[in-house]
């Protein structure tokens, strides 16, 4: 059976922690990503934190983008008594400040229907401005929620390498993101 | 909503348990930083209208363990 799987909750909500937090500090990060496990129960938080308080992660050698990396995670327990893992949300954010109210960012976001049933596109983008669509219909791209597949943080983070020009500090990145990706495949099952 | 005022685990290690109460701290740190009490965030984002910036991205992350 696939997934990503713990003898109880905690070992596989830090399986995923550490293969992520390790992923971005050979990348494009030094911060350090944070696991919080509600504890007793199903259910986790990662996020890049400082003294107690999220925080956007400062990219290496690059001073002006900042990251923020937000999931929720839970664990259903299956017939073998292990501990199986699946996201319920995520919130991914790079922006130009470390600004706690800087919204002039790129933002995608998924939401399960678990966690919420909202009509709009569970994996969603939200940019910034306004697209004028024909003759009359402005659209607020910061308020519609422009569909998505699944994105990793790995595709986040080729983005920010390639696109953005953020220097990697591993060499071989694109085999680091290659292999984690197979990870996923093989945790998640999904075909990213 | 009465003010938590349960202590927070640091953060030191990578990996933290938590009870509800500490997360609520948490929580309420990170209201503190954008001007509101815990029960302000808290009413705010079950209502969907939370503000910009990552902390409300945290917010709303944090207050989702919790429901």
């Amino acid at each position: 059976m696939p997934g990503l799987v713990g003898r109880d909750p905690k070992e596989a909500f830090s399986q995923f922690r550490d293969h992520l937090a390790a992923l971005l500090n050979k990348t494009v990060t030094d911060a350090r990503l944070s696991l919080v496990h509600l504890y007793g129960r199903d259910r986790a938080q990662i996020s890049f934190r400082e003294n107690n308080e999220a925080i956007v992660a400062p990219l290496r050698n690059v001073n002006d983008l900042f990251l923020y990396i937000g999931q929720t995670l839970r664990v259903s327990q299956q017939p073998d008594k292990t501990w199986k893992l699946r996201t319920t949300e995520y919130r991914y954010r790079i922006q130009g400040t470390q600004d706690i109210k800087d919204d002039d960012c790129l933002r995608w976001e998924y939401v399960s229907r678990e966690v919420r049933d909202n009509a709009y596109c569970r994996h969603h983008l939200h940019l910034q401005g306004d697209y004028e669509l024909g003759d009359r219909r402005r659209v607020p791209l910061a308020d519609v929620h422009i569909p998505t597949g699944w994105v990793t943080v790995e595709e986040i983070i080729r983005f920010m390498i390639t696109d953005l020009k953020v220097p990697s500090k591993s060499g071989d990145w694109e085999k680091l993101l290659c292999d984690s990706e197979a990870q996923f495949r093989a945790w998640t099952s999904r075909d990213i | 909503m009465a003010t938590v005022t349960h202590p927070i685990p640091h953060l030191d290690a990578s990996s933290v348990s938590m009870d509800r109460d500490e997360i609520l701290a948490l929580i309420e740190t990170e209201a503190r930083l954008i001007g509101l009490s815990l029960s302000e965030a808290i009413e705010r984002t079950r209502k969907g209208h939370t503000g910009s910036g990552y902390i409300w991205d945290d917010i709303s992350l944090l207050v989702s363990l919790l429901e």
